[in-house]
């Protein structure tokens, strides 16, 4: 069983990191209104969907297509619908952020009805090579419980987006907002993160030996929190305190277990991409003290912004990390493999600049904690000195990424 | 898998160890750890009798995108050994691999 051509996921990962371009330069020119917590400005909410939907979203289907068959022996049941969904998709994302950025209600629907398409011809796709799936282990679990909430993320969100139009959701919009962001982050993207490390970070790491059961628990808490708050969102205690701890623990449990594969590892030196996924668990670890100042109401209208952005820059360098093992991966395996045993080549690592992706991963990881902190903090200062560290190390990546592509023996 | 490699540096009249041949084998890599594949510990036995070579080995994970690569990789290696005539491979997944099996003291 073997992945499907490099042009599947090599799209989506081409889409993905001009997403994640755009996003980078789009914080930095929203750096005003994070600096005052203004979550509900439509140019910031333009700009978070280019990370969620653009960069996480996009990258996570393209990764899926090449993951699946190693993960579950199974290939995707339709190459040729997976295209058509990616071309759905990135012309979904790009009018619906087009409409929020820029305030044109009638273009943000357009946006939503195309990326709803796309998503229900993937969730169909997805979801009939998972049932011919015969290895049912966590990561089958994990990235079927985030097909679900990624379902139910796109109901809320569609939801919202009619709101804008007629405010049909009245007083429930927060609640709806609060449910839209967790279930897309902790439901949809970090159940991914979860299963899909369950396999890779063991693998690039070389861990062996280590406890291996906190990866369970973690997608059991964490399906079972976005389960509560989907299902009581609009109950006091059991939609949001109860959901809460679910989540906070899931998370826990999954850091836990990374931090287990860290520990067991047989690889003595950390790559650029594997000390920027610890970073990026490091910085998820922070968003669990912001979460309970957000849940017991003792956090400012800053703070509660402050860790909704940990989470997602969080989740931006998880995958931001990847993107270092996996393309230069893919090239390798299209352009070197095929030499094997003719004669010496190079390791993926050689592939692209240590030095140069480690000035990335730093400017990336130094870049989101400035944000994070001062935005909690509301200094617009240190938003735009964030922001622009944050840009700096973007496109650096995305530079190292387009270099790795153009590499042949 | 059985591959008529190219058969004119077979001619040679002692056949060759198992050690000569392992040694042909490090050149394939395994990219990802960056080291080759019998210090990686994915080959399990290597034998030759009468000119064919047969090499046993295995893969990090079963699904392995490299699995196409690392079996031609090891047919070509051992093709140019003298003393090959033909190249048979095994690909098993029991014992199943682990980074416990790399070569201490590799890195």
């Amino acid at each position: 069983m073997s992945g499907p051509p490099l042009r599947l996921p090599g799209e989506h990962f081409i889409a993905g990191l001009v997403f994640l371009v755009l996003g980078a330069l789009g914080l930095v020119s929203v750096a005003p209104a994070l600096s005052v917590g203004a979550y509900p400005a439509p140019t910031l909410v333009g700009v978070i969907h280019l990370f969620t939907l653009g960069w996480i979203t996009t990258s996570i289907m393209g990764a899926l297509y090449q993951f699946l068959p190693v993960a579950l022996g199974q290939s995707i049941a339709s190459e040729r619908a997976a295209h058509v969904t990616f071309a759905l998709y990135v012309s979904g994302v790009a009018a619906l952020v087009a409409g929020m950025y820029l305030g044109r209600h009638t273009l943000l629907l357009v946006g939503v009805a195309t990326l709803g398409v796309a998503i229900v011809m993937f969730l169909v796709n997805l979801g009939i090579t998972l049932y011919r799936a015969e290895r049912r282990e966590l990561t089958w679990w994990a990235v079927c419980a985030a097909a679900v909430f990624l379902g139910i993320t796109l109901v809320f969100g569609t939801a919202l987006s009619l709101n804008l139009g007629n405010g049909f959701l009245g007083a429930a919009h927060d609640i709806a907002l609060g449910t839209h962001i967790h279930v897309a982050l902790f439901g949809w993207v970090l159940l991914v993160m979860v299963g899909v490390a369950h396999r890779l970070l063991p693998m690039f790491l070389l861990s062996h030996g280590g406890r291996t059961y906190f990866a369970s628990y973690a997608v059991a808490l964490l399906a079972t929190g976005a389960g509560l708050l989907t299902v009581f969102h609009h109950v006091p205690i059991l939609g949001r305190e109860v959901p809460a701890f679910f989540l906070a623990a899931g998370v826990f449990a999954f850091l836990i277990q990374a931090r287990e594969f860290y520990r067991k590892r047989h690889r003595p030196a950390l790559d650029p991409g594997l000390h920027l996924a610890a970073f990026a668990l490091g910085l998820l670890a922070v968003a669990i003290p912001l979460g309970a100042l957000v849940l017991f109401g003792v956090a400012s209208l800053n703070v509660r912004v402050a860790y909704v952005l940990t989470v997602l820059l969080a989740c931006s360098l998880f995958v931001a990390a990847h993107y270092f093992k996996i393309v230069p991966f893919l090239i390798w395996n299209r352009h070197f493999g095929p030499l094997a045993g003719t004669r010496p080549l190079p390791r993926v690592g050689d592939l692209y600049s240590q030095r140069l992706a480690n000035v990335a991963a730093a400017c990336l990881a130094l870049g989101a904690a400035m944000l994070a902190a001062s935005v909690a903090a509301g200094s617009l200062v240190g938003v735009r000195v964030g922001a622009a560290l944050f840009a700096t190390g973007v496109v650096i990546e995305a530079g190292q990424m387009t270099a790795i592509a153009r590499r042949r023996p | 898998m059985s591959t008529a490699p190219d058969t004119s540096p077979g001619s040679s009249s002692t056949p060759p160890s198992e050690a000569l041949l392992r040694d042909a084998l490090r050149t394939v890599i395994d990219p990802e750890i960056g080291l080759d594949i019998v210090t990686v510990g994915l080959i399990y036995d290597v034998e030759i009798n009468e000119g064919i070579a047969r090499v046993t080995f295995t893969l990090t994970t079963p699904g392995c995108p490299m699995e196409a690569h690392i079996t031609q990789g090891i047919v070509r290696a051992l093709s140019i050994v003298p003393g090959v005539t033909d190249v048979e491979t095994n690909l098993v997944w029991d014992p199943s691999w682990h980074p416990g099996m790399i070569t201490e003291a590799s890195w």
